[in-house]
């Protein structure tokens, strides 16, 4: 026996990856607030209660434009899922221009009517607000 | 527990009376040698010489294409059809509009995030032919005595036995039931992990009959090697009774037959969703696979594989087409091969998708044994109620190379949670 301890690698590894964390939050920083402003949190809200409640109306007046094509997979979505809640985290909004870009977790929960089986989907998404009529509007992707 | 019990009973009592890999039934055959001589119920050791058997050489290096014969038989494929996947062009999720698949092929397409497959197949397989000629009337020749031999004889004899063959007339039969256990779990919207284990009944048969004759057909003027009648062989008996005033020391036989039974390799299985385009979707799959199979008892290979796969689909309409491509590297006591499957899907209602394809495998070890086998598919998934899907696969050989069965069965039942 040599008497000399072997030191477990493993708190090492969790510092280096507590630090890694820490650093990637500084180098975001700079261009993205983890808090939406009022007004963009807002509109996220009524996004997701429009979702919830299933009112399509509503929904599209969210958007710049709201295509039939959109009302109509929005429709069979909404149809097909059995009391559907909505949750949007992980909100980060950066300023691009005149418009903002948000960034967030939208998971949703359902009944699939189709199998009766419990749906649980989640997807990270980016949307561009521009500013219209002193509020904001959806108008596309990334 | 109880089937469980019952199963491990089986694979013991099997492992206590098996007494011969089934890779060496045939080759095991005569002991693999028989003995001939120019002078019949006397031993002269001038007179006599042990030939090692043509057949049971060949049947030797066959296990390994066994091995990859009997692995062409696909895992099913999951169908990967019930999952909802984000559409960016309506900003909703919709329900996949995929058809159930292929039971053969993989298409690009991936279960979705947290979405998983169970699912049990049985496959049987009875092979029919060798190089199109069937199992139950396989025909080998070899001369009686090597060149050697007969140079030391005299003129005389030589012209007399020097034509003599030893004309082997086998008659074998080999079939698999496999119960394939298989699930798949989506990591991510866009990958997926998998296993499946099989587990392998094979039953091989062999019957042979060896006699010496001319090359026309009439009887031989050598014999085997029958002291007092018995046969000079490590197994085997002279053919018939035994009549010392009979001629039949000019006939041979044997044969033997053996079950066995276990776990075939383990699966091991990753595919990326990683591209899509316009005209179609891409994927790649790693699948490894774990000797965890007896390869002497040809449910297995001897040694660990690695196959990666480029995976192209998509969906026009109703129909989706899809192409497979990939390369199995496998150590030397297996056979590396190219693999490629072609083929669609024809969404015929909502509830029914029908598949045909055309899978390719060609050994880079081209010793003229299963070197090239091309095999049509055609098959048939139906979604009866909930997630749950029924399919049924055949498989038919389009050439004749290599030990083939005349249709593979597989039947599939999958369910997605």
């Amino acid at each position: 026996m040599s008497g000399l301890r072997r030191r477990s690698a493993w708190p090492r590894m969790v510092a280096a990856v507590g630090a890694l964390t820490l650093l990637s939050r500084i180098g975001y920083g700079h261009a993205q607030l983890l808090d939406p402003p009022a007004p963009v949190g807002q509109v996220l809200e009524e996004y997701r209660v429009a979702l919830e409640n299933k009112d399509l109306d509503q929904l599209a007046g969210l958007y710049v434009t709201f295509s039939d094509r959109q009302r109509q997979a929005l429709r069979e979505y909404m149809e097909n899922a059995a009391g559907l809640t909505v949750e949007l985290a992980d909100v980060t909004v950066a300023p691009l221009g005149d418009a903002v870009a948000v960034t967030y977790t939208r998971r949703d929960h359902f009944i699939d009517r189709e199998s009766g089986k419990p749906q649980r989907l989640e997807v990270r998404l980016t949307k561009i607000l521009v500013p219209d009529n002193g509020g904001w509007k959806i108008t596309d992707g990334l | 527990m109880l089937a469980l019990a019952v199963l491990v009973r089986i694979v013991t009592d099997t492992e206590v009376v098996q007494a011969v890999p089934l890779d060496q039934v045939i080759p095991g055959l005569f002991g693999g040698t028989l003995t001939t001589t120019i002078q019949n119920n006397v031993v002269v050791p001038q007179a006599v010489e042990s030939q090692r058997l043509r057949f049971a050489s060949q049947f030797n290096s066959l296990s390994a294409e066994l091995s990859a014969a009997h692995s062409q038989a696909p895992v099913p494929s999951a169908s990967g059809a019930f999952r909802f996947s984000w559409d960016p062009e309506v900003d909703t999720f919709v329900r996949s509009t995929e058809d159930l698949g292929s039971g053969v092929a993989e298409r690009a397409l991936t279960l979705g995030r947290h979405t998983g497959t169970f699912s049990v197949s049985y496959t049987y397989t009875n092979y029919d032919t060798l190089d199109g000629n069937p199992l139950s009337d396989l025909q080998f020749s070899q001369s009686a005595f090597s060149p050697a031999f007969i140079s030391r004889l005299s003129p005389a004899d030589q012209a007399k036995f020097g034509t003599d063959l030893i004309h082997s007339q086998l008659d074998m039969s080999l079939s698999f039931n496999t119960v394939f256990f298989s699930g798949a779990y989506g990591i991510t919207d866009n990958i997926d992990v998998s296993m499946a284990l099989s587990v392998s009944q094979a039953t091989l048969r062999a019957h042979i009959v060896s006699t010496i004759q001319k090359a026309n057909g009439s009887q031989g003027d050598s014999f085997f090697l029958a002291p007092n009648f018995h046969l000079a062989a490590k197994s085997g008996t002279l053919c018939g009774f035994p009549d010392p005033a009979s001629t039949n020391i000019h006939c041979a036989t044997d044969g033997g037959s053996q079950t066995a039974f276990g776990t075939g390799d383990l699966f091991l299985r990753g595919k990326w969703h990683f591209y899509n385009t316009q005209y179609a979707d891409f994927a790649v799959i790693g699948v490894l696979t774990l000797p965890t199979g007896n390869a002497d008892d040809l449910l297995g290979f001897h040694d660990p594989t690695f196959t990666p796969w480029l995976i192209a689909s998509k969906d026009f309409g109703r129909v989706s087409p899809h192409v497979n491509i990939g390369y199995a590297f496998r150590s030397g006591a297996d056979v590396s091969q190219a693999e490629g499957i072609l083929g669609a899907d024809l969404r015929a209602t909502k509830w029914l998708t029908l598949s045909s394809d055309f899978l390719g495998y060609f050994d880079d070890k081209r010793d003229g044994i299963n070197d090239d086998v091309v095999q049509s598919a055609l098959g048939f998934k139906i979604n009866p109620f909930g997630n749950f899907v029924i399919g049924g696969t055949f498989q038919f050989p389009l050439n004749h190379e290599g030990l083939r069965a005349d249709v593979i069965y597989t039947g599939q039942v999958e369910y997605t949670y």
